[in-house]
């Protein structure tokens, strides 16, 4: 059986220390709680930033403080980094892909569509900035998780891989239960992944539920033969009514369901070969 | 990116009582109904709006 990775996304755009306060919120607090997830084992941390006052910000200089700290704490860790382009509905095209540019990840997210945000803005995702970003990616090295909230978005990625803006083999996020996107069931990650195969065929694929989805999800991936994301990005809560105290402790729950399943862990080294990665 | 659940606030008309309903729930029974006496709750609130100041006291209603 494939190995499964497991990303970590310790820290998002939304959740602040008053929804739990052990969200990683500076770049010390982010770099440490990345080795922390990589020493319980994650093989991918998806990194957001905030800024000072705790709101998501794209500042490339708060990317490269994080990348910084932690290799020059922990440089045994080799964990796969992978940053966000949506870490503030405010930010402009260049913004949201300059810190690509700069710091050269080995991976960075492709948000692949638009959508409603929270019933209350909007979520852009224009396609000359998917465009630019995808032949952008591809010049710089960076591979592109293609976060998909709903079926339409797959479909949007197999256009952009007929046109070249994309490359074979993709990387899917099925980012399942947020609102504005599709609910996050079983039936609906199976068709999920149906579309996937139909559409992109030789794709790998990840997925998580936010909120009360998020153990189904967990559980239906790794049944399935996918790979799971976890972290307080998701959700603040453990179980019901149980606050994290960690995102290593959700990393630390992914190993165990899927070590009881079968499925061993990917080290970043393994997860590298399996999605294609150069270092 | 993700923004966690979208919670709907509710307030018991009946009994006072505070709780709260994830969107990714809807299609439960118990959603807008309060977890105490089952009336049908008063919207005070929801993620993408104005959330009360008290919403981390509010209780989930999902099982």
């Amino acid at each position: 059986m494939t190995k499964t990775i497991i990303t970590v996304a310790t820290t998002g755009a939304w959740p602040k220390k008053e929804n739990n306060p052990n969200v990683p919120m500076t770049p010390a607090e982010i770099s440490e709680d990345v080795y922390a997830c990589w020493k319980a084992g994650a093989a991918v941390a998806h990194l957001h930033m905030r800024d000072d006052d705790g709101n998501g910000t794209m500042s490339a200089d708060k990317f490269r403080q994080t990348v910084e700290l932690l290799h020059q704490n922990h440089p045994d860790c080799d964990i796969i980094l992978n940053m966000t382009t949506s870490g503030d509905l405010n930010a402009t095209d260049e913004t949201r892909q300059i810190h690509l540019k700069e710091l050269r990840p080995e991976m960075g997210s492709y948000d692949c569509g638009s959508m409603n945000w929270l019933h209350s803005s909007l979520f852009l995702n224009h396609p000359k900035f998917l465009e630019e970003l995808g032949a952008n990616m591809q010049a710089w090295g960076v591979k592109p998780e293609i976060e998909a909230f709903d079926p339409g978005m797959i479909a949007n990625a197999a256009y952009y891989l007929k046109k070249g803006v994309l490359k074979a083999p993709l990387h899917f996020q099925f980012c399942m239960g947020c609102a504005n996107g599709i609910p996050g069931s079983m039936k609906n990650l199976v068709f999920m992944k149906e579309t996937m195969e139909q559409l992109c065929p030789g794709s790998t694929w990840s997925c998580f539920g936010v909120g009360h989805s998020a153990m189904e999800m967990l559980y239906g991936a790794i049944a399935l033969g996918g790979h799971v994301r976890v972290g307080m990005e998701d959700n603040v809560m453990y179980a019901k009514g149980q606050l994290a105290s960690s995102n290593a402790q959700f990393v630390e729950r992914a190993v165990r369901v899927s070590q009881e399943f079968g499925r061993e862990i990917a080290t970043p080294s393994e997860a590298r070969d399996i999605l294609g990665l150069k270092k | 990116m993700s923004w966690g659940v979208y919670w709907m606030f509710y307030r018991c008309p009946d009994c006072g009582k505070k709780f709260k309903s994830g969107a990714d729930t809807i299609t439960e029974a118990a959603f807008g109904r309060c977890p105490a006496c089952g009336a049908e709750g008063k919207l005070v609130g929801e993620s993408g709006g104005v959330c009360p100041p008290d919403a981390m006291d509010y209780e989930d209603t999902a099982d």
